[in-house]
């Protein structure tokens, strides 16, 4: 049963995930369904077990539509088609479950998400910046984002030296 | 072999001749000439023009004949940071503790449009990155190009070599002073011109 179908079948079975389904010549996802925050960690544990490996976290801001933010997990196999997408629905001020007791690469891609939206990890080691200075407080990827405070590397030579944060 | 050996009369008037001053000028210029013909450049590469700067330093365009080539991993042992690629606002403090960590006499180069003014990513609403080396330490040379090719870097590099030749100024090259006193009007030395 490591097929995208006989997973999806078998998750479906414990009533954890809902249908979202996307056409596969479109996106290359075999399989797409939203599934609840609390079941994530047991899914991935599936798919895991399955043979399948983590491909990447992507977050959309869908703060005005559904009120929280996309997580879409895609975990996927070299045997193709074998791509599977999670979706899970954030609050706004609600918190994910870290997947990285599971899959040590989904470390990154958490920092990333938490940093450019804002989005809170519980069970994460190290949530801290990745790309963006330590210490930066505006989320650049938010919708309502506008513009960035100014850089403190504006001024000229004859300014004082930037600091670090 | 011949050389010619000063009288004790001409050392003594030469002597004489530099007795109020300390001249260096000289001792200088034959340094400057060292420095310039021995640029080691700090092993750095920040973004895409990097490739480029090592295409620049392997076989094919052979960066040695210019005596540039030999990157050095401390920058306690470079004189010259090629500025390769995107500055972003997170690597720029790291970028200046490098630079003031090398020893003076020091030069740098900003290669690519990143470098010199934030090249693609300069839009209103951008958050990440500096635009432009110059925001935060000197440079000397721009060699612009999104990347540029290996022969417009080693093309910079020689601009440097002549400005520090001629003591940290850009001053008429010799090809400038050729045409010159050539002297055939209109020849405004446009490179692409008539053939």
């Amino acid at each position: 049963m490591t097929t995208p179908a006989g997973i999806v079948a078998r998750l479906e079975a414990n009533g954890w995930v809902a249908a979202a389904p996307t056409p596969h010549p479109m996106t290359g996802v075999s399989e797409s369904r939203w599934i609840a925050p609390e079941h994530l960690v047991a899914a991935a544990e599936a798919v895991k077990a399955a043979g399948y490996f983590y491909e990447s976290m992507s977050c959309v801001d869908r703060l005005e539509a559904l009120g929280g933010f996309e997580l879409v997990n895609t975990f996927a196999r070299w045997d193709a088609p074998a791509r599977v997408a999670f979706r899970v629905l954030v609050p706004k001020d609600g918190a994910a479950p870290s997947l990285t007791g599971v899959y040590a690469m989904a470390e990154w891609n958490e920092r990333e998400a938490w940093e450019l939206y804002g989005v809170a990890f519980t069970g994460h080691p190290n949530l801290t910046w990745l790309l963006l200075p330590e210490g930066t407080e505006y989320r650049p990827l938010l919708k309502s984002f506008t513009a960035p405070p100014p850089s403190p590397y504006d001024d000229s030579l004859t300014s004082p030296a930037p600091s670090d944060g | 072999m011949g050389l010619a050996v000063p009288t004790d009369a001409a050392l003594a008037r030469m002597a004489e001749d530099a007795r109020p001053f300390v001249r260096l000028a000289m001792v200088e210029d034959v340094l400057n000439l060292c420095r310039a013909n021995s640029l080691w450049p700090i092993t750095f590469g920040l973004a895409c023009c990097a490739i480029e700067m090592m295409a620049t330093g392997m076989a094919k365009y052979d960066l040695d004949r210019f005596g540039a080539a030999v990157f050095r991993p401390s920058p306690r042992q470079a004189d010259l940071m090629i500025l390769a690629g995107t500055i972003s606002r997170k690597m720029a403090p790291v970028i200046k503790t490098l630079w003031e960590q090398m020893p003076e006499p020091k030069w740098s180069i900003a290669m690519g449009g990143c470098t010199i003014s934030g090249g693609p990513f300069k839009y209103p609403g951008e958050y990440a990155i500096v635009e432009g080396a110059e925001k935060f330490m000197p440079v000397d040379v721009h060699v612009p190009g999104c990347p540029p090719r290996p022969e417009a870097l080693i093309a910079g590099i020689l601009r440097l070599e002549e400005k520090i030749k001629q003591g940290r100024r850009f001053g008429l090259q010799t090809s400038d002073l050729r045409r010159q006193t050539s002297g055939s009007a209109g020849d405004s030395g446009d490179a692409g011109g008539k053939p």
